[in-house]
């Protein structure tokens, strides 16, 4: 007996021997060697070449839970790997030391057996420990995952982010459940439905998974810098094997809730570039076209026509402001209505979003609204393009004139529209040119001699006047001027006579007569009384003078035959001087 | 004889200034548009001028629906015959193609504003006259009252060309140093400061008139009837004198 069991170990080691140079392995590997009664063993007998006629060993003390099941892990591609297993689980029913014995195979015509293994079963465990294993599986079997498509975008580039959740194999997931909704701090974002979830096949670190998409968001950076994106939980509800079979054989299963999240992401995001950042840039971004049309180009005034400014393509199309068109004041514009027919998916948005205005003519005439200009950033070329719309001419035929109306206003007189039929003017036809730079005549010579010339007039007519005056000598002013002076002259000369009373009255007669002919214009001869009173009284001499005057002369004609004293002679002297110089006065 | 060569020169430079302008009637009048502005702007590049030159030449930009050029040429033309019922029709037709409402035109402080200072010279020569006529009245005559009207009248007409005088200079003055312009650019943006990165006030567009009230860099501080005021960059406008 003991000789033969010593023969049995020599031949065992030739065997491993052997199988040490065939490189033929047939071993079998228990999950533990101690065990408590209530749990289950798991013992897997490999062997690294196609072997056939497996012989199973005797488990006695054991129960066969399940088994034996087969799998082969196949070959990895150039490496001559391969391996057969037989599993079996098993459950004690006694406890103490057992020994599974020793399973046999013929590989390539030989018969390999494993060693027997030894077992220690000792009293029942507290329950939940097995849990502990298959936790650690589901830990490496269940992965949520957040894929960014573009993590180093410009601002307003769309990014979409999917959340996938990759299952291993060895993990069964009941259910989930999303924790809460992303918030995207600094992103615009839209949420893409999707209509029916696919489990597909995917990898994850080199291993095969299934994998299902959950989520998916477009994702519009509206800042530059690192902006991090929140993780996101799941919470999945996972079947976890219970260990033990149900009454038909079949494995049982615990469900247990399971939390998972993503890994805590950041996006890095790119300012758009200030080099040659055109001046009416408003954050569009993307590839567009830019239309500015009139629902019409000939209307009437009064009659209301649509402005569409629209702007198609693929980028932020809800996230900027369409530039607003400049219209000439004879145009009354009113407020636009926006519409928008965008699409988002998982590209971004595309779509045409557009701003009608209502423009309604007030006069007739041809209006003209500037092109307008839109510019955006090209993310892909990594430029700004600007695009410029054409330019719009509106022919108002009919209507009520232009013009009439601003230019009276704006002189400040609210006159009634009168030039309403006024038509455009044609060109003039005729000129006279002038150099430039003219003077004005306001301080021009011909300007100062024209305004001096008439104030040195005057004097030339004093001059001119006095001249004429003394070339008129001769005649009868110069007369009169000799015979004033001679009266004058005799009348000092009779004040030199008073005393000589012959002589003073002859030429106080003398001074009187030529007094008259001075003043009156007559010879000696007709110097009689009656004569001097009516010549004298027709040129409005007072009467009572004129009376002095001829009593003057009498006492002249009287005195020299009459004796008279020198009183008299002084008081007819004083009373010639004052008539005569009364007559100076009244003549 | 150097004088004469003068003049000659100047006469030659008129008439072929005055085929100029026959030349741009005539494309004008085929409708051939840049051709005759290029026409007209060649007479003013020869240093000549006349109010139908700027008229015709503001016409001929004006069907080319260029608006800052017709009003510029227009306003020009205005400043050359003041009151000219063709001029004032057609820049009433090329204002209202301007976006901007055409503002009111400034009022003039004074009353004398009424009248052009070059009237207002002609009416204080004619009152020169009227003192003159009254002091022979006072001075030739005998009669005693045709001396008291010469007198009173020489009185009034000394006082009346005296008040033309000033007029005419202060509306002149005034006039002189008002400088209008016309706002060039399709867009420009007035602001508070003559800064390039300040607040925008307001914005102007082609063709509205402004007054010109300061100069500094490249910015000039404007006035806008309604008292408005800002700084534009001296590019944006073109001044009329």
């Amino acid at each position: 007996m003991r000789t033969k069991t010593m023969r049995n170990y020599i031949l065992l080691l030739l065997l491993c021997v052997q199988g040490l140079y065939a490189q033929v392995e047939f071993m079998a590997v228990p999950s533990r060697t101690t065990i408590g009664i209530n749990e289950t063993l798991t013992v897997e007998f490999t062997m690294n070449e196609d072997g056939d006629n497996f012989g199973q060993p005797s488990f006695k003390g054991f129960r066969i839970e399940s088994g034996p099941r087969q799998r082969i892990i196949s070959a990895l591609p150039g490496k001559r790997e391969y391996s057969k297993i037989y599993t079996y689980v098993l459950q004690p029913v006694k406890r103490g030391a057992l020994t599974i014995g020793q399973a046999t195979i013929e590989i390539g015509g030989k018969v390999y057996k494993t060693l027997p293994l030894k077992i220690t079963v000792t009293e029942a465990v507290q329950a939940g420990t097995a849990v502990g294993a298959p936790d650690i599986k589901i830990e490496q079997g269940l992965h949520y995952v957040a894929e960014v498509s573009n993590s180093n975008p410009y601002v307003n580039e769309p990014v979409t982010v999917v959340y996938k959740l990759y299952v291993h194999d060895d993990v069964s997931v009941k259910d989930w459940k999303e924790l809460d909704s992303p918030g995207y701090n600094n992103f615009w974002s839209q949420n893409i439905a999707i209509p029916q979830r696919v489990i597909e096949k995917g990898r994850y670190n080199g291993e095969e998974y299934r994998v299902v998409t959950l989520r998916k968001d477009v994702l519009y950076p509206q800042k530059n810098g690192a902006l991090p994106l929140e993780p996101l939980s799941l919470n999945t509800q996972v079947e976890v094997p219970t260990g033990r079979n149900d009454r038909f054989g079949n494995p049982t299963y615990n469900v247990i809730n399971k939390v998972v999240s993503t890994a805590p992401k950041s996006i890095t995001v790119k300012a758009l570039p200030e080099a040659g950042k055109p001046a009416g840039f408003k954050g569009a971004t993307g590839d567009f076209t830019f239309k500015v049309s009139p629902s019409k180009t000939s209307v009437a005034s009064g009659e209301a026509f649509q402005l569409v400014v629209s702007v198609s393509g693929r980028g932020n199309l809800k996230l900027f402001d369409l530039p607003k068109p400049v219209v000439p004041a004879a145009l009354e514009i009113y407020d636009p209505q926006h519409r928008e027919s965008v699409n988002t998916t998982l590209s971004g948005m595309q779509g045409e979003i557009a701003d009608a205005y209502t423009v309604i003519p007030q006069f007739k005439g041809k209006f003209t609204i500037k092109p307008l200009a839109f510019s955006f950033f090209d993310p892909k070329l990594g430029i700004y393009r600007t695009i410029r719309s054409n330019e719009v001419i509106i022919d108002v035929p009919t209507g009520p004139d232009a013009t009439a109306g601003a230019y009276e206003e704006s002189a400040g007189t609210k006159k009634p529209d009168v030039a309403t039929d006024s038509q455009f003017r044609f060109i003039a036809l005729s000129t006279d040119l002038k150099p430039m730079g003219r003077k004005d005549f306001l301080s021009s010579a011909l300007f100062y001699l024209l305004l001096l010339l008439p104030l040195l007039l005057i004097p030339v007519i004093v001059v001119l006047r006095k001249r004429k005056i003394s070339a008129e000598g001769d005649t009868a002013g110069n007369k009169v001027k000799e015979t004033n002076r001679m009266a004058k002259q005799y009348l000092s000369e009779a004040n030199n006579q008073i005393g000589n009373k012959e002589a003073f009255y002859i030429v106080l007669e003398k001074a009187l007569h030529n007094f008259l002919k001075a003043r009156l214009s007559i010879e000696t001869s007709e110097m009689s009384k009656q004569n001097i009173k009516e010549l004298l009284l027709s040129k409005n001499a007072d009467g009572e003078t004129v009376q002095g005057f001829l009593k003057v002369i009498d006492n002249c004609e009287f005195a020299r035959y009459a004796p008279s004293s020198g009183a008299a002679m002084q008081q007819d002297y004083d009373t010639a001087v004052a008539v005569v110089t009364a007559l100076e006065k009244q003549i | 004889m150097k004088k004469l060569l003068y003049l000659l020169l100047i006469l030659t430079q008129a008439a072929i200034a005055q085929t100029g302008f026959e030349r741009g009637n005539e494309l004008y009048r085929q409708g051939k548009y840049p051709e005759a502005i290029a026409a007209y702007e060649d007479i003013l590049s020869n240093q000549m001028e006349s109010a139908e030159v700027y008229f015709n030449l503001g016409n001929a930009h004006f069907k080319m629906n260029r608006v800052a050029p017709a009003i510029y040429n227009y306003e020009k033309a205005l400043l050359l015959k003041p009151g000219d019922d063709d001029i004032i029709t057609n820049l009433k037709f090329a204002r209202k193609m301007t976006v901007d409402e055409s503002g009111t035109q400034r009022e003039s402080e004074s009353i004398f504003g009424v009248l052009n200072y070059e009237i207002w010279g002609w009416l204080a020569i004619s009152f020169s006259c009227l003192l003159v006529l009254c002091f022979a009245g006072y001075y030739l005559t005998s009669k005693v009252i045709l001396k008291r009207a010469g007198f009173g009248g020489m009185a009034v007409a000394t006082v009346l060309m005296i008040t033309c005088l000033i007029a005419a200079f202060s509306v002149r003055s005034t006039l002189n140093e008002e400088r209008p312009a016309i706002v060039f650019s399709a867009t420009a943006s007035v602001k508070s400061e003559p800064v390039t990165g300040s607040a925008e006030a307001f914005a102007l567009h082609e063709g509205t008139k402004v007054y010109v009230l300061e100069n500094l860099d490249n910015w000039k501080k404007i006035e806008l009837s309604g008292n408005r005021e800002g700084w534009i960059e001296a590019s944006a406008i073109k001044e009329l004198k």
